[in-house]
């Protein structure tokens, strides 16, 4: 629920997304996320003049520092991290003023009552009016127990009876497996209403990820072409130049399925191929991205085998540098299975997209850091230029390019000053950085801001995350007994194994040159 | 023009020097001496749109009957890392009689299907033939009115305007939106806004200096009309022009006299008759007073903001305010096209405010 502020100045106003005073409690306040994300984030939304009057940030962890020790830590962090770095000392001591410290064990109900009398006290003080976010920047297996123990403190409360509201963001991953995500959603839903639950999926905070719903339902254009009968494939790339930087734990637990597929890209996927929703609002959206998402048909036994296929970098060549491989990195196993790269062949079975394959490929160590959607449309007929070199009639791609240099480009053929009928392939190009040269906002900038004033569009929803586990499941199950490849199968510095290849050629398709 | 962008393409190292053209933007310089200040003023800003730029020079006084037209592609970089961004400039001089014709020699060097915004500096002959000619090839009209000579009638007239459904950018309008920004803030939260309605008085602190007392005129009567027209304030007593001493304007809501104040402090010349602080008294009924202030400091880029309620809330914080260029303000008013209703209805408030009629079509 959107909650709107009746505030007479407000009326009229263009920039309409103003929160209301609250206090967000960051349980994990030392770790990396809260580090290089968060707190830079938070500052960068003080700067632009985004955060409401006596906003108060309360980082609850077990370390054991006072308000001034965090503050110093947060200002360094902030230093590092902002976009508006360096720090504007009089902005930072007035932000920091509004923040806090509590040493705490997770497990300790004691904890969670010393939270609440902190709190109550800020509220008098801050004018927040009971109005509290509580994000969980821990890893994942805290989760229950941070939300059972703010539940049993009378941490949550509902603004239906009168109370500030009470709102609950958390990191993926939303658990390993389906029924590890069906177990967390219970039990976070034992304490917090559906509504209550902000899932991040930093992806959805991005820019351009928004335009995917922009560009396709405020343009005439391309909307009634956007089915099976125009589009021959879509292709989902997301690489990354990066091995796994120091998260060989993390990493070890997760691969390439779990870390990006299951999240990151069926969002994409998501974006791409769902029905245009009846209204912008969270619901609305969700909606349609959960039926686009019940339509992408199981891969099960063989055709695990057959439409995805997995790979492991070894040593090789990164921008000029030599790079380890895999099994090299910090907190891996020397025989480790684990992916980081996959490759799949996803069917949508509806009406619009029946019989148009969607292939999805990502990888670490690849030759540079690149995320797109394109769509590659079918072929003219080309009973014109029958004469030609073939290969010169290319079908028209539009490419919808995530990061870096943020953009759209449709590629289209054009004949070749001269005589003759040449035919050569030319692109339009839609630069965001060209077009429009104000700073673009970091994802969660977008999202904190967001949960602040109570808008869950670009959150996932329960259901969402539990048919994006449904899909990605029986993949894992399939792998779990069947022996694992030989890896590493790709060298660092190229774009996966022969197998990725082999995927789409035997399709009579190629991947993208990018 | 293609001749100048085959150029431009030979020219730069960078594969992908872009021609953006999302808007045109025509510019009455008047005379040549304030054509090239202008240039100048939107050369040293990096820009944030692709336009074709048209600036017209009237040269009414040499005889004959011509024009003189100059073009030129430029190019900056409107980030790091990112390809440049282009646009083309054309300088149109109407000599003699053609001065007063000048419409009739931009209409076919306008990009088709883009919005067109006349920019006119300082304060427009409304009512005049030529302004009336540039105006019918407009989309949106771009002023300041914190130049106007004569701002209550300046307003009105804009007022007219927006009644006859032009879209009007007002550079001063957006000068003020870091504050109109900061002062909704106050009242942000179910808990704050009983103080909205609840406002007594509003003094508003200008810095002191040349044409001081009449570019805060406008600002007096915008802020004003801006808050009186969210409040439902009608004037009680009327604003024509300030001198630079304090002035009081008293509106009423329901039976309670506001008195909007004014005042000017000496912050330097670059700050004449700019805004340097705003304070807002309250006592809704049933509540404790509270005064909420928003005062720039010393170093100019930064205010501090400040709530007090009495025996209740005190806060204060820094927020930056950066006093913006005249080219950025125009960078972030080509952003905006078609019709602010909240500026539109302001402006009706304000000319009320200026004690002048506002003509409403029957
Ligand atoms: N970092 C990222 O860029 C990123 C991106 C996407 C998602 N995430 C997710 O965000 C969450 C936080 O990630 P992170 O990278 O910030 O992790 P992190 O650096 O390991 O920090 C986690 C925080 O939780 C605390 N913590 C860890 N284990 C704890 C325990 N058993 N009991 C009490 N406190 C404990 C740590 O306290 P100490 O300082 O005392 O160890 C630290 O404050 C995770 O769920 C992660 O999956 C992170």
């Amino acid at each position: 629920m959107v909650t709107t502020v009746q505030n007479p100045l407000r009326e009229g106003m263009t920039v309409q997304r103003t929160p209301e005073p609250s206090i967000m409690v960051i349980m994990g306040a030392t770790g990396d996320l809260t580090h290089r994300k968060l707190m830079p984030s938070l500052y960068n939304l003080a700067v632009e003049h985004l955060l409401p009057n006596g906003f108060s940030v309360v980082g609850f962890s077990r370390q054991d520092k006072d308000h001034e020790d965090w503050r110093s830590d947060m200002r360094q962090a902030v230093d590092k991290y902002s976009r508006y770095a360096p720090v504007q000392p009089s902005v930072w001591d007035s932000f920091a003023q509004g923040l806090f410290f509590k040493q705490a064990d997770f497990a300790d109900e004691n904890c969670y009552l010393q939270l609440k009398e902190m709190l109550d006290k800020l509220d008098k003080e801050r004018g927040t009016n009971g109005n509290r976010i509580f994000y969980l920047a821990t890893p994942p297996t805290v989760f229950p127990l941070i939300a059972e123990m703010l539940g049993k403190a009378g941490l949550v409360t509902d603004q239906a009876f009168g109370h500030g509201w009470t709102r609950l963001v958390i990191e993926k991953p939303f658990g390993r497996d389906l029924e590890s995500a069906q177990k967390l959603n219970r039990e976070l839903l034992s304490v917090f209403h559906e509504d209550q639950i902000y899932r991040i999926d930093h992806y959805l905070g991005k820019e351009t990820v928004q335009n995917i719903l922009v560009f396709r339902f405020a343009n005439g254009l391309f909307e009634p072409i956007w089915n099976r009968n125009y589009i021959d494939n879509v292709q989902i790339t997301a690489a990354e130049d990066i091995g796994i930087d120091r998260r060989g734990g993390y990493y070890e637990t997760a691969g390439a399925l779990r870390d990006m597929v299951q999240s990151h890209m069926l969002q994409l996927l998501t974006l791409t191929a769902m029905e245009a929703p009846v209204a912008l609002d969270p619901n609305a959206v969700r909606d349609e991205k959960v039926k686009a998402l019940r339509a992408v048909r199981r891969l099960r036994g063989q055709h695990v085998l057959q439409d995805v296929v997995r790979g492991q970098y070894g040593p090789g060549w990164v921008g000029g540098q030599h790079v380890e491989g895999y099994r090299a990195e910090e907190g891996v196993a020397p025989d480790s299975a684990t992916e980081t790269y996959v490759a799949l062949k996803l069917e949508i079975d509806n009406w619009r997209w029946a019989g148009t394959p969607f292939y999805l490929r990502t990888g670490k160590r690849m030759p540079k850091r690149l995320t797109e959607i394109a769509i590659t449309f079918k072929q003219a007929p080309l009973a014109l230029f029958k004469d030609l070199d073939p290969d010169s009639m290319t079908p028209n791609v539009l490419a919808m390019r995530i990061q870096p240099n943020e953009g759209i480009s449709l590629k289209i053929v054009a004949k070749v000053p001269g005589q003759g009928y040449d035919i050569q392939p030319v692109y339009m190009d839609f630069l965001y950085g060209s077009s429009f040269a104000r700073q673009v906002p970091e994802a969660y900038e977008r999202l904190l801001l967001d949960v602040m004033i109570g808008d869950s569009t670009l959150f996932t929803r329960r259901d969402e995350v539990e048919q994006a586990w449904e899909i990605v499941t029986p993949i894992l199950d399939e792998w779990s007994h069947t022996p694992a490849p030989d890896f590493p199968n790709y060298a660092a510095g190229t774009w996966g194994p022969d197998c990725g290849q082999e995927l789409i050629e035997r399709d009579g398709r190629t991947w993208r040159v990018v | 023009m293609v001749d100048l962008w085959k150029e431009v393409t030979a020219e730069t190292a960078l594969p992908g020097a872009v021609r953006t053209s999302i808007l045109n933007l025509v510019i009455y310089a008047g005379s040549a001496e304030r054509a090239e200040r202008l240039k100048k003023e939107l050369a040293g800003q990096p820009r944030r749109h692709g336009s074709r730029t048209i600036l017209l020079i009237a040269d009414r006084d040499r005889p004959g009957s011509s024009v003189d037209a100059a073009s030129s592609v430029r190019c900056s970089a409107s980030q790091p890392d990112s390809p440049p961004l282009c646009y083309e400039e054309i300088t149109i001089t109407g000599v003699g009689k053609v001065a007063d014709h000048l419409a009739s020699v931009v209409v076919p060097l306008l990009v088709a299907e883009l919005p067109t915004f006349l920019w006119w500096p300082g304060q427009p002959p409304f009512g005049h033939r030529l302004f009336n000619q540039m105006l019918g090839v407009a989309d949106q009209l771009l002023i300041d009115s914190s130049h106007f000579d004569s701002p209550g009638d300046g307003l009105a007239h804009l007022a007219r305007l927006c009644r006859a459904r032009q879209g009007v950018n007002d550079l001063n309008w957006g000068r003020l939106a870091p504050w109109r920004e900061v002062i909704a803030q106050f009242f942000d939260g179910a808990a704050w806004q009983p103080y909205a309605y609840g406002l007594r008085s509003l003094h508003l602190i200008f810095g002191s200096g040349t044409n001081s007392a009449r570019r805060a005129t406008a600002t007096t009567l915008l802020l004003a009309g801006w808050i009186g027209s969210r409040l439902g304030w009608t004037p009680e007593t009327t604003l024509d022009s300030l001198v630079s001493g304090a002035s009081t304007l008293t509106v009423e809501r329901g039976d309670r006299a506001i008195d909007v104040t004014t005042e000017f402090q000496d912050a330097g010349e670059k700050m004449a008759g700019l805004l340097i602080g705003v304070e807002l008294v309250s006592q809704p009924k049933g509540l404790a007073p509270a005064r909420f202030a928003v005062k720039r400091l010393e170093d100019m880029e930064h205010a501090c903001s400040t709530m007090n309620v009495h025996d209740g809330v005190q806060l204060q914080r820094v927020v930056p305010l950066h006093i913006e260029t005249d080219a950025e303000l125009l960078s972030q008013e080509l952003e905006q096209s078609g019709h602010d209703t909240l500026y539109e209805s302001v402006v009706g408030v304000a000319s009320q405010l200026a004690g002048r009629e506002v003509w409403v079509p029957s």
